[in-house]
């Protein structure tokens, strides 16, 4: 077990204030579901690490609110509290359902959406319902605020943009009514305490039979959570039928870019990719 | 798509070590001057509910009540040796020693309540915490027959060895009986196969368990459910994985198993064939809850696709390649 200095800062201000004064010797911790097995296992990522700041009491991160044209959901909001908000299922189910199936009860009433994200792993199940709601990931230092799209947010596995002074406040994305329209799937080879051995999310608009907008995002298929583009390109302004569902299976399967690991091999995921897809596609047509 | 099947395994299996290994178990038990019994056993309890059996077969033989019962188990320091907790021996093996040992402490009880009574024979039984003398119709309570093998410095202590060790079969042909006796299962599994991704949901296992006689009937359940779930996770999940001769499935994020979200409706079904040579006819469960259900979950799922799985865990995968081998040789 790696050992550590815990500080519990009573204000945002307060806890930027460490972030900045320690830099690469600081890290957030928030629900730490993932943290404390990397404290544990002293994992190379925290080599260095001396100081957890605590970011649990600044309640001020832990609330989901709407707006007039777009929702925010606080970084310290849990993935249970997203599963079962009304204004969440209301709005963007397809978020609430994504929440639900991380890992087990204590897990989501601990792991938080903003340490889900930090965390960057390619199968981060919040990543990708998201990233087709095209979200924002607004991000504070000392220094400045500023606002990142989460499709340029991951840089690779376990890297993001955030530097070492900075932390994510929020994540938004906007309200409307085309949200209701989506599906999040996620496979893995038990029905709990599971990392996805694939996900997809797709959001859908049609009318008169015509695709007017999609966007497909996948998990596990790629270093990162990815946004299909040249699937959402193939697909846009096209009348749906059969033939056009099949070519675009065909075009998730190549458009994913996965590795063979411990859960399964590239030509799996590959292949169920585009399972997946033709699934979520159905529910939402 | 999804597709359901139903599969049906069934197993014998040996109780004990067998082929002449040694196999055998000791137990002490002492009555104390109110009738209450330490049992000492080093018999392990290791969830499985050993603890339990034992005093209630201690209890039975002696007439007491459990709660009469003080165990103490597996402390190498004070407790007899009763090998280990394996081989689905221990309700039959140290099940019996604790029944001699009782035995042995009731004849010395026997003994006293004859001379304390007045009576010429041995014609007691114990029933409620007192011995009856049958045809005197006399009676004297337990724990006043224990005081005076105290006061009067008579032995209160009784000893059990039974031994299990079974004569070896044949080196030359390999015929014989290896095991003293064997427990017998047969269980059926209903389950539903995605042909598109290969998950497997388990809907239902019956699990039947000749079990000779079922001691503690909840505990044997619990050790049936449980050895059902181990089960499905042989069958479905379980793969140890190395990388360069270095295990990487080495927490439970990768080395999977069932979790309750996986977990069906489990039906137990006890059968009591008494098996004579065991406590009140008891045999062994613990391993044989679980062998029966990977190949009943094999057999389902060809039930349901017409695919034999051939290498274990029936994980995605091997079910989808397996679909896919079976699809490309139907299409030439």
């Amino acid at each position: 077990m790696q050992k550590f200095h815990f500080i519990n800062p009573k204000s945002l201000v307060e806890a930027l204030e460490y972030l900045n004064q320690y830099g690469k010797e600081a890290k957030i911790i928030a629900g730490g579901t993932d943290l404390l097995v990397q404290l544990r296992n002293e994992d190379d990522k925290l080599a260095g690490v001396k100081y957890l700041v605590s970011i649990d009491s600044l309640s001020d991160l832990r609330q989901i609110k709407i707006y007039e044209d777009y929702i925010s959901i606080g970084t310290l909001v849990n993935h249970a509290e997203i599963a079962s908000s009304k204004l969440i299922l209301d709005k963007v189910h397809f978020l609430s359902e994504a929440a639900s199936m991380i890992g087990s009860p204590q897990i989501r009433n601990r792991g938080t959406i903003g340490g889900n994200l930090v965390n960057a792993s390619p199968a981060a199940d919040m990543a990708v319902p998201l990233l087709i709601l095209d979200a924002i990931i607004k991000i504070e230092s000392l220094r400045e605020k500023r606002e990142v799209k989460l499709k340029d947010f991951f840089l690779g596995q376990g890297k993001t943009v955030l530097q070492d002074d900075e932390m994510i406040v929020e994540i938004k994305f906007e309200k409307s009514d085309l949200n209701k329209n989506g599906y999040f799937i996620k496979l893995g080879q038990r029905n709990a305490m599971t990392i996805a051995i694939a996900s997809i999310a797709v959001n859908l608009e049609v009318r008169q039979n015509k695709i007017i907008r999609i966007r497909v995002a996948a998990g596990s298929v790629a270093p990162i959570p990815i946004r299909l583009t040249v699937v959402e390109e193939f697909l846009k302004n096209k009348e749906i039928n059969n033939k056009l569902l099949e070519e675009a299976i065909n075009k998730v399967s190549e458009e994913v870019n996965p590795i063979s690991d411990i859960r399964a091999s590239t030509e799996y995921r590959r292949y169920v990719s585009g399972i997946l897809f033709k699934r979520s596609f159905k529910k939402l047509t | 798509m999804k597709k359901r099947g139903v599969g049906i395994a069934s197993m014998y299996y040996g109780i004990g070590y067998g082929f002449n290994r040694p196999d055998h178990a000791a137990a002490t038990i002492e009555i104390a001057d109110d009738g209450s019994i330490t049992l000492l056993s080093g018999c392990c309890d290791i969830g499985q509910g050993s603890d339990t059996v034992l005093s209630q077969i201690a209890a039975e033989e002696l007439g007491l009540e459990y709660e009469d019962v003080h165990i103490i188990s597996a402390d190498t320091a004070v407790t007899p040796d009763a090998g280990a907790s394996t081989a689905s021996r221990q309700t039959f093996t140290s099940g019996n020693a604790v029944k001699m040992a009782a035995q042995d402490i009731k004849r010395k009880l026997f003994d006293h309540a004859r001379e304390l009574l007045g009576v010429d024979d041995d014609n007691f039984f114990v029933k409620n915490k007192i011995i009856y003398h049958k045809s005197s119709e006399k009676s004297i309570p337990i724990s006043s027959v224990a005081k005076s093998l105290h006061d009067r410095g008579k032995p209160f202590l009784g000893h059990g060895w039974y031994n299990n060790t079974t004569p070896d079969v044949n080196p030359e042909t390999n015929q014989g009986d290896a095991y003293a006796t064997y427990s017998f299962a047969t269980q059926v599994v209903d389950l539903e196969v995605d042909t598109e991704t290969g998950k497997v949901d388990i809907l239902e296992v019956v699990a039947i368990h000749g079990v000779g006689k079922a001691i503690n009937p909840v505990l044997c359940e619990g050790q049936i459910e449980g050895g059902v779930v181990q089960g499905m996770g042989y069958g479905l999940f379980e793969e140890v994985k190395s990388e360069n001769c270095v295990v990487v499935t080495k927490n439970f994020d990768n080395f999977l198993i069932p979790t309750a979200a996986d977990i069906p409706n489990i039906t137990s079904i006890i059968v009591e064939d008494e098996e004579p040579k065991g406590p009140y006819g008891a045999k062994g469960v613990g391993e044989p809850s679980l062998i029966p259900t990977a190949p009943a979950i094999i057999n389902a799922i060809y039930d349901a696709i017409g695919v034999r799985i051939f290498e274990l865990p029936a994980n995605l995968e091997r079910i989808i390649s397996a679909v896919q081998s079976t699809s490309d040789k139907e299409g030439r």
